[in-house]
């Protein structure tokens, strides 16, 4: 009789549909895990290389100068720039936690390298996981990191981009060196005319020019275009400092407004000058034009000590018994008149609106003094943010 | 040799027997069906979403700016314009791009500069941008956004019951820094 049964083929159809349905199964789920992998790698990677670049910021600390000192990065700074050395030249991975950390995920290597300003600094952070050797996840970040310090090297203590005029008692000073250059300051830089008069001296290392009428008996600049291009702001600087004074300093301007909210006018009257990063914008807060002049503003300040930068765009008159540390910036001209102010640091005026003619640009009256101090301006007296930060605009990530 | 085979009453309890067993065993495979279905599509309304998420984020990472985003400070804008800082893969140049993500009816659009608007995304359920300025508070100025928080939902696009394993839908969120953006 016939005992053969089905039971034998049954089980050899449910096990070949078995084994094709785990097949299929195994293969869906096999790549699933790859998937996910790619991509936990990749945002690893970036994660650590974003480490680098914190990590950089942290190295680099204040701006220092170019001055010797133990910094790690130091021949960033030093004349002429160099690369920096080990391990932020890139060559040494840093390690993202200590090796008996079981939960490292990898490495990061820094390169930093000068960058196109004194006070620029270009980074090259790569992270790598697990390991550079053998990387499984690989990301570039390229970013340039600034530094409000260091910025200027203002050739001296009175820096105008046309005509100078001092008179009365003022008195305009400097000695040693420049701020990043080895060659010496002088006290009063113009691109055109130097005048002195009254008890008035234009003084270097001592001595003192206290009568001259002559045109250019004082500093006069054959330089000056490059020099004065060299001591502008950029747009993008003037935007972000703009930003830093909106949100850390004093703002005027279009939109928000100083102490005493009302409608901006361009005009400015400060009795006691804040500290930090002031930031005194045109009646329309678009950039600065030769060719709008009613739209600069009109700053003047009296009264009390401060320190920082003031930066306005437009024209400022210092009066009263003012002790400012740090570094004024004027788009337009400067004056000053009445009082016994004293600006430690440095002046920059840029002399935009020259329809005046042979007007002087820059007057120095009353018993102002201003003094060629490096540090005062770079530090802003020790009111504006120190460190380095990302340069707005620079962040980008790169393929390698 | 016994060769009787079967008694009826014998057949009739190992049927019994059997179509319980495969009663069992079918309400097990469909079970086992139903979640691996139920959570393919999840997995392809997650992927779907996630790998369109990952592109604004990743855009957005490098952004310089908003410029323009009505009523993020609010209820969330669900269009969206900003620049951001890009890389010529060619000559490795900084290149600063201008996008737009907006959602036209479940689709969202990716538009950059004055080019023909992609969809990146479909099956979206809601796209939203809130912005926030660098002392981490809502605002409606995108001048003043330095980070922005990002949700998308998604439901897959197939026309079925709500108790179907194939309508699965899907949440996520990110808050991403603008890296570009003004200190």
């Amino acid at each position: 009789m016939d005992q053969r049964g089905v039971a034998l083929p049954t089980a050899l159809i449910a096990l070949v549909v078995l084994t094709a349905l785990v097949v299929a199964f195994v293969t869906l789920a096999g790549n699933e895990p790859v998937i996910a992998s790619n991509q936990l790698r990749s945002a690893e990677a970036l994660a650590l290389a974003e480490s680098g670049v914190e990590r950089a910021i942290w190295a680099l600390g204040p701006y220092l100068g170019p001055h010797p000192g133990g910094s790690p990065v130091q021949p960033l700074f030093n004349t002429p720039r160099g690369n920096a050395t080990s391990p932020w030249d890139g060559s040494t991975p840093l390690p993202q936690a200590p090796a008996s950390d079981a939960t490292i995920l990898g490495s990061y290597t820094v390169r930093l390298t000068p960058g196109s300003r004194s006070n620029e600094v270009n980074v090259e952070s790569t992270g790598w996981t697990p390991d550079q050797n053998a990387p499984q996840g690989k990301r570039i970040i390229q970013v340039t990191l600034q530094s409000l310090s260091g910025r200027f090297d203002p050739p001296g203590a009175l820096n105008v981009n046309g005509e100078v005029d001092v008179r009365g008692n003022a008195t305009v000073r400097a000695s040693g060196n420049r701020c990043h250059t080895a060659t010496r300051a002088t006290a009063s830089y113009s691109a055109g005319q130097t005048q002195v008069g009254g008890s008035a001296g234009i003084c270097l290392d001592g001595n003192c020019i206290r009568s001259c009428t002559s045109p250019n008996c004082a500093q006069n600049a054959s330089d000056a275009a490059q020099t004065f291009q060299n001591l502008r702001f950029t747009q993008q600087e003037l935007d972000m400092l703009k930003a830093i004074a909106r949100e850390n300093g004093t703002y005027w301007g279009p939109g928000q407004l100083g102490p005493s909210p009302g409608t901006y006018n361009g005009s400015v009257n400060f009795t006691n000058v804040p500290s930090g990063v002031v930031f005194i914008d045109t009646r329309s807060g678009n950039p600065p034009s030769a060719s709008n002049p009613s739209d600069l503003a009109s700053v003047r300040i009296t009264g009390d000590n401060a320190a920082g930068w003031i930066i306005v765009m437009g024209s400022l008159d210092v009066a009263g018994n003012t002790n400012y540390s740090g570094l004024i910036y004027v788009v337009d001209d400067l004056t000053a008149g009445n009082g016994t102010a004293t600006i430690n640091g440095a002046v920059i005026a840029h002399n935009l609106n020259n329809s005046n003619g042979t007007a002087i640009d820059t007057s120095a009256n009353g018993n102002i003094t201003i003094n060629y101090d490096c540090a005062a301006m770079d530090r802003g007296g020790g009111a504006v943010p120190q460190g380095f930060f990302v340069q707005p605009g620079t962040w980008r990530l790169v393929s390698g | 040799m016994n060769s009787r085979g079967f008694t009826l009453t014998e057949l009739l309890v190992a049927l019994a027997v059997l179509g319980l067993l495969m009663a069992g065993l079918v309400t097990l495979q469909r079970q086992g069906q139903l979640a691996y279905l139920w959570g393919a599509a999840r997995v392809e309304a997650q992927q779907g979403a996630r790998a369109g998420l990952d592109r604004l984020l990743d855009e957005l990472r490098l952004g310089q700016a908003i410029t323009a985003a009505s009523n993020c400070g609010t209820s969330g804008a669900q269009d969206v314009t900003f620049t951001y800082v890009d890389t010529d893969p060619a000559t490795q140049a900084p290149v600063t791009v201008t996008v737009r993500y907006d959602l036209s009816g479940t689709n969202l659009r990716r538009t950059q500069g004055s080019a023909a608007a992609d969809v990146i995304m479909d099956g979206v359920q809601n796209f939203r941008v809130w912005c926030f300025t660098s002392t981490g508070a809502a605002t409606s100025d995108p001048t003043q956004t330095r980070s922005v928080r990002v949700l998308v939902s998604v439901a897959s696009d197939e026309v079925v019951s709500s108790s179907s394993p194939f309508k699965q839908s899907s949440v996520l969120e990110s808050h991403v820094r603008l890296r570009n953006a003004l200190n």
